[in-house]
């Protein structure tokens, strides 16, 4: 802790000393308190009920700094204070990350740095190296072509501009064990996006390479599009080769005016490794998708310009059962917001689960996700 | 005699002043020539929404009607951007640090909760290759205001008629009236000043009104106006967004 309130303070102090073009410093706070009616699914036959509580703070400090022209350094911080439900993802890590959380009377806090990356600018080539986000695609939902995801990745990234609304990057990540020195379990690409065309356009090669040295390399390719063609229209579809695996989400969305603003928005993801029967599945498996087909939609109404509520849902047809989520959001300032959300999951048989064949638990529904209902209380607050 | 020269001078003064009068064609062509071929400045968008004030800080370049970008440091948006290239949009989040290409349909929602569209933020002027003209019947609140009636040519126009008050004697836009093609009063605009630099008339404050948003207003105010100076090819450009 004290180690990160010296890197807090050593950097935004590196703004007054070394800033000659400026600098960038904001963040937010944002505290949650969660109720949740959970059920213990260890033993099927035997379903405990629990009625729990939790909260979870995260506190974010993003610094942009301009030392000179053409350079650019970015960190993002964060801190988090976890307690009762909001804990499992410390459950989840502890073993591996022991290093990442500090147990303390009440709560647990964890620090993480989100971002730090420096960045170089000579004309058209710009060349990135630290802990960054690599995100690509257009969907919102089903995010295959994005399969790095949102969370920093250490590279190293090369992008050469080739037009005004084009560039090409070349980027290398190291394995994701820290301690792994020799380059297997790397993985590196090329990047390719286009703006301003027909259509907005992104293409990607990625060489993964094998985690042993006699292993076999693998290769993803990718396209990704989004035009606008009365309603908004976006895809994204990415191919392994090795597995011969072929991924594909597609997405539609439309703005209604009328006194008010209803944006719809509905994808369909095609998960090509997914498993093509609803019988034939784990209930303790961590995969995020395991089957082929799944259907997202949303309805966002922006009631007035400080208050909007959105219904959504995912669903998976093969199990037939979805997660059914309501958020209202209010702001409460020019620099605060108060969400509130309800998350549902259901299955065929959401309402008669203690009598469930261990056959018939959906893969969203209430048995496999542990809860029943979730409500969760969000105040965030900027500055 | 005297009583034919009274009738002859009268109808002599009538014609010297009707033809002073502009047509609606013409007043249109004015407000178009107002455009400059480039500006940059910062706006102060001050939202008023019942009792409560919200505040964005804007830095603004146009280029012509087709190049536009602003650039967001308000707390809700800061380091936020939209560009409007021609008919293509993008939304850049400095959180995430994402392009987000924005739908046609979707510029039409509020501008960050204010009264004003992503469109109308954008929108350059061009009246007269989007609406027709036609001058109507002096209001009788503003003897000294042209009022001329705009309608949409093409039905794919958001906003299908416009109600424009021009003030005479400075032919300039005073205040402006939206309405949806079912015929409701969509906004009201007033413009409250306005500069001239080398013959292009400017507003750089006005209020708008939606009038769908009970007790809501946006006041914008411009300063640190330049108009017709070179802008920088790279502000327009996709490596403006991670700036």
């Amino acid at each position: 802790m004290f180690r990160y309130c010296i890197l807090i303070i050593v950097i935004v102090g590196a703004n007054y000393l070394f800033s000659e073009t400026g600098y960038k410093f904001r963040g937010f706070v944002e505290s949650t308190g969660r109720l949740n009616l959970s059920l213990d699914n260890t033993d099927p036959n035997s379903i405990n009920r629990e009625f729990n509580q939790g909260f979870f703070t995260l506190s974010n400090q993003y610094i942009k700094i301009k030392p000179e022209s053409g350079m650019t350094i970015v960190a993002s911080i964060n801190q988090t204070i976890l307690s009762g439900v909001s804990t499992e993802e410390y459950e989840r890590i502890q073993d591996s990350s022991p290093g990442f959380y500090n147990v303390y009377d009440y709560y647990i806090l964890g620090l993480d740095i989100e971002r730090l990356y420096f960045n170089y600018r000579i004309n058209r080539v710009k060349v990135a190296l630290g802990l960054q986000r690599l995100s690509r695609g257009f969907n919102f939902a089903f995010t295959p072509f994005d399969f790095l995801g949102n969370e920093g990745k250490l590279s190293l990234v090369t992008e050469y501009e080739t037009t005004d609304f084009s560039s090409l990057a070349l980027y290398f990540i190291p394995s994701e064990d820290p301690m792994e020195k020799e380059i297997w379990s790397s993985t590196s690409g090329i990047l390719y996006k286009l703006y301003g065309g027909f259509v907005d356009f992104q293409a990607q090669y990625n060489l993964f390479f094998p985690k042993v040295y006699d292993g076999d390399f693998n290769h993803l390719l990718g396209v990704a599009f989004k035009g606008d063609f009365i309603v908004g229209l976006s895809s994204e579809i990415t191919y392994r080769l090795n597995e011969e695996c072929l991924d594909l989400s597609i997405g539609l969305d439309y703005t209604f005016y009328f006194d008010k603003e209803l944006h719809i928005m509905c994808e369909y993801f095609f998960n090509g490794a997914g498993l093509s029967s609803g019988s034939d599945w784990q209930l303790g498996s961590t995969e995020l998708y395991l089957f082929r087909h799944y259907f997202y939609g949303s309805l966002d109404l922006t009631v007035t310009d400080d208050l909007n509520m959105k219904l959504s849902g995912i669903y998976s047809p093969e199990t037939l059962s979805g997660i059914g989520m309501y958020e209202c959001n209010v702001r409460v300032s020019d620099s605060s917001t108060f969400t509130c959300e309800i998350n549902v999951p259901m299955d065929k048989n959401a309402w008669d689960i203690d009598d469930i064949d261990i056959k018939d638990i959906g893969e969203y529904g209430p048995l496999r996700v542990g809860d029943e209902l979730e409500l969760s209380f969000i105040y965030k607050i900027r500055y | 005699m005297l009583k034919k020269i009274i009738i002859i001078s009268f109808i002599l003064i009538s014609g010297v002043l009707y033809s002073q009068e502009k047509s609606a064609i013409e007043l249109i062509r004015l407000l178009d020539s107002y455009e400059p071929k480039t500006q940059s400045s910062t706006m102060h968008m001050v939202i008023e929404n019942g009792s409560r004030i919200y505040t964005n800080v804007i830095k603004e370049w146009k280029e012509g009607n087709t190049k536009t970008l602003y650039e967001f440091s308000g707390l809700n948006q800061s380091g936020d951007k939209f560009m409007q290239l021609g008919k293509k949009a993008w939304l850049y989040s400095a959180d995430m640090e994402e392009v987000l290409p924005m739908s046609k349909h979707m510029l039409r929602e509020s501008a960050f909760g204010s009264d004003m569209t992503f469109e109308e933020l954008a929108e350059g002027v061009t009246l007269e290759k989007r609406y027709t003209g036609t001058l109507m019947p002096t209001d009788p609140q503003f003897p000294d205001a042209y009022v001329l009636e705009l309608i949409a040519r093409k039905k794919s126009e958001s906003v299908q008629k416009k109600i424009i008050y021009i003030d005479r004697e400075g032919l300039y836009s005073i205040k402006s009236y939206d309405y949806t093609p079912s015929g409701a009063l969509l906004k009201e605009t007033i413009i409250l000043e306005r500069v001239n630099i080398d013959g292009y008339i400017i507003p750089v404050k006005l209020v708008t009104k939606d009038s769908f948003k009970k007790g809501s207003s946006t006041t914008i105010e411009w300063s640190e106006l330049e108009i017709n100076k070179p802008i920088n090819k790279s502000i327009f450009s996709m490596s403006r967004f991670g700036e």
